[in-house]
């Protein structure tokens, strides 16, 4: 009797159940500690052992956040720049992923490799030359600056690659067969069916520009062009790091991209049932 | 617009915007590798040729990087990627409250790193940090996780799996679940089990997935540099050197020590060794699925 | 009679344009640290100076990783009007042409040897002024204490501490140990990077030269250097007052596990701002074993300069001339509590409260400051001590291999900076 038990489906469903909770807990309890601590004093921040609930929980860093810096303002700056990017690097990965997924031409290969191998060069090799690029362009302190030189991605577009070759060749087939653009078969066939890998590369996109450090800090010097990520840097001093600040600063900062999250997730599941639904 | 202009109308913008923003400043930095590069005169810096990447592969610093790098990579690539997969397998077999449980476990990554390897320097503090503590408690004996390189290196492994499960969960999830339901329910009618289930049939068609985050990871991995740096001391100056990985010695040397033509060199030796890893792995692992 | 009102309405309206004109505002910008009581420091001065000469904005623009941020932006071209070099990057910039030199009547080299601490002039031995100090911390002059931790163990906070023994005691007496003998606070932390100055200072304490100004060259296999590292790797483990499984001292200060620690004086402030609720005092190095006087040193001071590329250097040099003049140093050092470069400005009278008073005892010793440098690349040096003092306390290295390294590593820095620029004078260091 209880071999069977144990086979049985319900079992199984429980342990998986009480595995993924384990590794959801293990997870989420650090970030939830960084909200929490959001309302601590900086004492209390760097006690060891850590704290969980603060013991006199204040607003003060908040207010120091957004009394003596413009936090607001920089939230801002910074979903403008996380946007554009996200947004632009979306539409031009998953057109350059759909070209190398389904067409054939000479250098594909080649010309593929040469992309990939973009993501391997280290950013703070050719940030100085991009740099006096930029600004010999006038980009300096302005969104066009942090945006551009960020807005394809190589590693969107292979992401892109790998999913769309996974869509049926025999679709796009039929849908050529009947007299449709290839514009028309990217908005209509393209991505709907890639929407789960579109979602995913909108949300990586969106959190690596929004938490991107390197790039603005030498493009920006005016303060109220700062992103979020600069804003927290400023604190960490020569003489000392306010872990105060950076921790109620990155507590802040990863609210608007887990409501990308969310938002992006959405997509993703409905995505998801579309690949489901057409077999 | 014909199809056979399609892609010529999409990679020659594409193309052009990789040379100007990435190719373009690559190749200066493989020409300031050459010389003794002086970031505030440029026009004055002293031509050297290779004697930056002579030195390099003398440099007890540098090597010790490579060295610490590869120890990174290995873990995080070796143990991380089978993580993942195990992760997303769960999430596959929960139908209720899935999408909950992969925002729960998505959380971290996105946090900053610096956030994350700053709390968890408190954590796995050797004399009063909460992991030593509970270890203790089960009986095993306290690391002293900070203080020797191997264990820093080790922990940082350990840290960036925890902190990027969501990222390699979220896309082995997508492709388990592009799986077609009837493939599987026809194998377990003819008497396979779950494992022969997973093995020969899903496994396999999660190349695509698989190759593509084996790679990203793998190129990510090599370039860790926040993670040990602010897991290994409070400050960017107190990194000890058995500490370095390449990308912080390619950060220090080319932002502190001022040594923009050195760094470069260092750039250029990281960049091969990814390429050619990478090169390996498109090489072997690239299977191609049509339907 | 007609064109004659439309030629005088013309005429005024020009006059009045060109008035406007000529009163239009100019902006310069100012970057410096993100540090609050920098940045409020020149925002305060800035005020002063708009006051005064309301045809000028100025703009203060605090930057983060401001090392990183100036050399790309001076690399592109594109840095801002005024900036804060440290003292040990100015003669790259000189030789660089990145900063321009004063104009004799806001300030000579001449009233620089006289007016102002020797480091000023030390630090860049040149004939014309290229940039002015503002109030700072000296960097190795003490020890930061935990004020309550020494009440709790029944111990007076003396301004200064007359000998090792003495600190060593306190020390001791501040050390706390669990049941098992292992190390739950520590009397006395060493790990922070301007510790490699003290180390030098010890080092001169003893009578002992790290570098000889005849050949050029630095040399740490002395007796002395070899005691003064010694010193280091005894608080771990011979006194045992740390141990590097307690936290670094910049975090240990903060978590309360460590009573006192060798720490920059900057710290005061930034935990006023910080950690309020903790109480931390500053006292006074001892001097070495054997020694009679502590050495203290100014080798990391903070400056403004103007940038060559300015496009407003009459402005520029306007507000320059303005910080140089008591009133405007006076209105810095009530932000940022430091000592201003100008002499007479160290008077108890502008340090008597709270941030300021804990500098008092520092005062006796600032005219026997000496200054080590300017050896060009001096932050690299620095660098390379402090890391392989690092790895001593970790037990990475044994001390004469250390040694032997400082030597080979400080030598290889500066014969890289003189390679670059021959004509820097070398430093003429006053033993």
């Amino acid at each position: 009797m209880r071999k069977r038990f144990l086979g049985t489906k319900i079992f199984r469903l429980a342990i998986s159940y009480a595995l993924i909770s384990a590794v959801a807990i293990l997870s989420f309890l650090p970030l939830c500690w960084l909200f929490v601590s959001s309302f601590k004093i900086a004492k209390e921040i760097v006690r060891i052992p850590p704290t969980f609930f603060p013991e006199n929980p204040t607003i003060r860093t908040y207010r120091y956040l957004f009394k003596e810096m413009r936090f607001g303002r920089y939230f801002i700056n910074t979903l403008i720049v996380a946007g554009g990017i996200t947004f632009l690097i979306i539409i031009t990965s998953s057109l350059g992923g759909y070209v190398f997924a389904k067409f054939d031409f000479r250098f594909k290969e080649f010309i593929f490799v040469f992309l990939i191998s973009t993501m391997m060069i280290p950013f703070v090799t050719i940030m100085l030359p991009l740099y006096v690029m930029i600004s010999d362009f006038g980009w300096v302190n302005r969104f066009e600056g942090l945006i551009v030189p960020m807005c394809l991605s190589a590693f969107g577009m292979f992401l892109m690659r790998q999913f769309i070759e996974n869509i049926p060749t025999s679709l796009i087939e039929a849908a050529r067969m009947d007299g449709a653009s290839e514009w028309w078969i990217y908005f209509r066939v393209i991505l709907p069916l890639a929407l789960p890998a579109v979602s995913a590369l909108g949300i990586f996109s969106f959190m690596w520009s929004w938490n991107n450090l390197l790039w603005p800090l030498l493009v920006i010097s005016k303060k109220d062009m700062y992103t979020v990520t600069l804003a927290i840097a400023a604190l960490q001093w020569e003489a000392g790091i306010r872990y105060d600040v950076v921790v109620t600063g990155t507590a802040l900062s990863v609210l608007p991209v887990m409501a990308v999250y969310a938002f992006a997730s959405k997509a993703f599941i409905r995505g998801l049932s579309f690949t489901g639904l057409k077999y | 617009m014909g199809t056979k202009y399609f892609p010529l109308v999409i990679l020659v913008p594409v193309l052009g915007w990789f040379v100007i923003f990435f190719f373009y400043p690559a190749i200066n930095s493989l020409r300031m590798s050459m010389y003794e590069w002086n970031i505030i005169d440029p026009a004055g810096s002293p031509l050297v040729g290779l004697s930056n990447y002579r030195e390099l592969f003398k440099d007890m610093v540098f090597l010790t990087s490579l060295k610490n790098t590869f120890l990174f990579v290995a873990v995080r690539v070796l143990l991380g990627i089978p993580i993942g997969l195990f992760v997303a397998v769960l999430l596959e077999r929960i139908e209720i409250l899935r999408n909950f449980f992969l925002g729960l476990i998505f959380a971290p990554y996105v946090a900053s790193i610096t956030s994350m390897s700053i709390l968890f320097r408190w954590l796995l503090q050797p004399r009063f940090g909460l992991v030593n503590k509970i270890l203790t408690s089960a009986g095993l004996p306290p690391q002293s996780f900070l203080s020797s390189p191997g264990q820093t290196i080790l922990a940082a492994s350990l840290v960036d799996i925890w902190q990027s499960l969501g990222y390699s969960a979220v896309l082995f999830l997508a492709g388990l679940l592009e799986i077609p339901r009837d493939l599987s329910e026809a194998a377990r009618i003819d008497g396979a089990n779950e494992w022969q289930v997973f093995f020969k049939i899903k496994l396999p068609l999660l190349a695509n997935v698989n190759l593509f985050v084996f790679v990203t990871t793998l190129i990510g991995a090599f370039q860790v540099f926040e993670r040990v740096a602010m897991l290994a001391a409070p400050s960017m100056n107190d990194v000890r050197p058995s500490n370095y990985v390449m990308a912080f010695f390619i950060y220090r040397y080319a932002v502190h020590h001022m040594r923009l033509g050195y760094a470069c060199a260092a750039a250029i030796v990281m960049f091969a060794i990814i390429f050619a890893f990478t090169l390996l792995q498109l090489k072997t692992l690239r299977r191609r699925w049509e339907y | 009679m007609r064109n004659r009102i439309v030629w005088v309405v013309c005429l005024i309206v020009m006059v009045t344009g060109l008035v406007a004109f000529a009163h239009a505002q100019t902006k310069i910008t100012i970057w410096c640290l993100g540090f609050d009581p920098h940045r409020r420091g020149f925002e305060k001065v800035a005020q002063l100076f708009m006051e005064k000469y309301p045809e000028i904005q100025v703009v203060v623009e605090p930057q983060a990783d401001f090392p990183t941020k100036l050399k790309s932006a001076l690399a592109a071209g594109e840095a801002s009007d005024v900036f804060t070099p440290r003292g040990e990057d100015i003669m790259e910039m000189v030789y660089t042409n990145s900063i321009l030199p004063f104009p004799d009547d806001i300030f000579t080299v001449e009233e620089l040897k006289e007016k102002c601490w020797p480091e000023y002039y030390l630090q860049a031995p040149f004939d014309k002024v290229y940039a002015f100090g503002i109030p700072d911390p000296l960097g190795d002059a003490g020890i930061v204490v935990n004020l309550d931790m020494l009440k709790e163990a029944g111990l007076e906070k003396p301004d200064r501490f007359v000998s090792m023994e003495q600190m060593l005691d306190y020390a001791k007496k501040l050390t706390k140990k669990d049941a098992q003998g292992k190390l739950e606070r520590a009397g006395l932390s060493a790990r922070e990077y301007n510790n490699q100055v003290y180390f030098w200072d010890f080092i001169a304490e003893q009578g002992g030269k790290f570098y000889d100004n005849e050949s050029g060259l630095f040399n740490y296999q002395t007796e002395e250097a070899k005691k003064a590292l010694q010193f280091f790797y005894d608080i771990y483990y011979t006194y045992e007052l740390d141990s590097t499984e307690l936290p670094a001292s910049f975090d240990a200060l903060a978590q309360e596990l460590a009573a006192m620690a060798f720490m920059w004086g900057e710290y005061i402030p930034f935990s006023k701002l910080t950690y309020p609720e903790l109480n931390f005092g500053f006292v006074i190095k001892p001097p070495f074993f054997g020694a009679t006087e502590p050495i203290v040193t100014h080798v990391d001071t903070w400056n403004v300069a103007v940038w060559s590329g300015t496009k407003n250097p009459d402005a520029a040099f306007k507000f320059v001339a303005y910080m140089t003049t008591p009133e405007a140093q006076l209105a810095f050092l009530e932000e940022n509590p430091g000592i201003p470069p100008l002499k007479e400005l160290a008077k108890p009278e502008y340090y008597q409260d709270e941030l300021h008073s804990w500098l008092l005892p520092l005062f006796e010793l600032l005219p026997k400051t000496k200054f080590w440098g300017p050896f060009g690349n001096d932050s690299i040096i620095k660098d390379s001590l402090w890391r392989l003092m690092n790895s001593v306390i970790h037990k990475e290295i044994s001390i004469d291999d250390a040694l032997a390294e400082m030597t080979k590593q400080c030598n290889e820095a500066v014969s890289v900076f003189r390679k670059k620029y021959p004509a820097a004078p070398k430093p003429e260091i006053r033993w």
